[in-house]
């Protein structure tokens, strides 16, 4: 397993320095097109410098900044027993050596994400929405994919891939701003002539500037769209039971409501897309995931759960010659999926909703009250009315 | 959340686990679009049809967008507003308007939902 990771990895290494090469050159270049002759090692410096900063940021802060952008909460296992029990399953499947910190963002619309620099201070979030919807196998299913890319180091790495994406971004907004503004000398130096080396490396810087953030971007979406097939076959793996993420990415998919609190650089952190309807237009060159619709076909044609059955399922689906790393198949043990039937009529799906508002209920400032009769009433902080109605029994319930 | 047709704050009940907001002041009865799927499943859900009706249109209580009118269940007797996104609302006694249609056209429904509907909206009178 450990050898896959590692196969993993360096295929994304090539990537990350592919861009760490092109972060260098806009500096290079900015440098030359702003300072005039013989300041590219200058631009350099400060591109390095301005991606090392960054960098030590995500690496200490990432996973909180990202935590708070996406607005989660911390969870107890008093809040949310079932989603607690799934991720303590998942990470003894996964055999992650500590569990990950449970999230939960208050948003209708169904996602989940992992975050955290290390396996071991790694942490798992989902949405209220997701809660509502899922009932618990599919539950299970969103939260092995999202321990595998723990599992994977997956999040380390777009951490990484994520900043260096931002740290050329934003140089490159910073040099066609200025350029914006007449700035560069270059442009007095072509007035005071000897300019055919500088006019050159106008063109180029200006090329870059326009080019480097769209190439970032595919470097990043490319890495990531690599782990969303492995964080699948490894959910697959994990719980015995592909078909529970199948429909689970199904839910997902077809769910009308758009996250709120995404970015372009937290987009591919999540388990679906979560830009998916802002550029439609665009939607495949720049996927952060695979086609959704493929997943699950894949997903759902397994013949096993396993790696080795995730790997023929996806050659049918695709027609391509695979997608898994070939010491993942080499140490796949034959998995027999698990047996049973599909839950009836999502029964676990009542109980986990109720846990999940009440949760938000209880964040809310919410009274409740238990009525004789059974129902339970629950009564917001703004609530105007003097007494509240019991619709079962007709019990009027003083608020006094 | 507040009631979109009187504007004032609602509460939640919750009966076997399942979960309505109700307006304190005229008896509407909101059903989130998740509830509904728990109670419908995806695979059957219930006959709609668009109504024509000078019912006021109203806003909905989660995203503020107006919501569609429409008729529901087997006769398409019942008129409620719907947001598409969002779940659906219930004026003051149509959700028994809605359990008798539902039992006279023998309608066989989830006992989970024949539970809650039989246990917070009884329909009363006979056939």
């Amino acid at each position: 397993m450990w050898e896959q990771i590692a196969a993993n990895r360096r295929k994304s290494f090539l990537l990350v320095v592919g861009a760490a090469l092109l972060l260098m050159a806009l500096g290079w270049f900015l440098g030359e097109y702003f300072g005039g002759r013989g300041f590219g090692p200058f631009g350099l410096g400060i591109a390095a410098v301005v991606w090392f900063v960054m960098t030590l940021f995500a690496y200490y802060q990432g996973d909180q900044v990202m935590l708070s952008i996406a607005g989660a909460k911390k969870v107890d296992k008093a809040d949310l027993p079932i989603l607690f029990n799934v991720v303590e399953e998942m990470t003894l499947a996964a055999g992650l050596s500590r569990m990950p910190a449970v999230y939960v963002i208050d948003d209708p619309a169904p996602n989940a994400f992992a975050a955290g620099r290390r396996p071991e201070n790694a942490a798992v979030a989902v949405t209220s929405g997701l809660l509502r919807q899922l009932n618990r196998d599919e539950l299970q299913g969103v939260v092995a994919h999202e321990m595998a890319h723990i599992r994977n180091r997956d999040i380390q790495l777009m951490l990484f891939a994520g900043v260096l994406a931002g740290a050329i971004v934003i140089l490159a907004e910073v040099g066609l701003r200025g350029m914006w503004f007449g700035g560069g000398r270059s442009r007095s130096r072509r007035s005071s002539g000897g300019q055919d080396g500088s006019a050159i490396v106008a063109i180029l810087a200006i090329a870059l500037m326009i080019l480097a953030p769209i190439l970032a971007q595919l470097i990043y979406f490319a890495v990531s769209r690599k782990r969303e097939y492995l964080a699948d076959a490894s959910a697959a793996t994990f719980t015995r039971y592909p078909e529970g993420l199948a429909s689970a990415l199904d839910k997902i998919a077809r769910a009308p409501q758009q996250l709120g609190g995404v970015t372009q650089a937290t987009a591919p952190m999540y388990i679906i897309n979560p830009l998916k309807r802002a550029g439609k237009a665009a939607a495949n060159a720049t996927s952060t995931h695979p086609p959704i619709d493929e997943r699950i076909r894949i997903l759902r044609s397994m013949a096993g759960a396993g790696f080795a059955a995730y790997e023929e399922s996806y050659r049918q689906a695709t027609g391509k010659q695979g997608v898994l790393p070939g010491s993942a198949l080499k140490e796949d043990e034959a998995r027999a999926p698990r047996s049973g039937e599909p839950e009836a009529r999502d029964a676990s799906r009542r109980t986990i909703a109720r846990q999940v508002d009440d949760f938000f209920y209880r964040q809310g400032g919410y009274r409740r009250i238990e009525c004789a009769c059974g129902t339970v009433l629950k009564i917001p902080p703004d609530f105007r009315a003097p007494r509240a109605g019991c619709p079962r029994c007709g019990a009027v319930h003083e608020l006094g | 959340m507040k009631c979109p047709a009187c504007r004032v704050p609602m509460y939640a009940v919750e009966f076997k686990q399942v979960e309505v907001d109700l307006c304190p002041d005229c008896g509407g009865v909101w059903f989130d679009r998740g509830e509904l799927s728990l109670l419908l499943g995806v695979e059957r859900p219930l006959e709609t049809e668009p109504a024509a009706t000078d019912e006021d249109a109203r806003p909905c209580p989660l995203c503020d967008k107006t919501m569609d009118k429409l008729n529901i269940g087997p006769s398409l007797r019942v008129l409620v507003d719907r947001c598409p996104d969002c779940g659906m609302w219930f004026d003051r006694r149509e959700v028994e308007d809605l359990g008798r249609d539902l039992r006279d056209n023998e309608v066989g429904i989830d006992p989970a939902l024949a539970e809650f509907l039989n246990g917070v909206f009884p329909v009363k009178g006979d056939r």
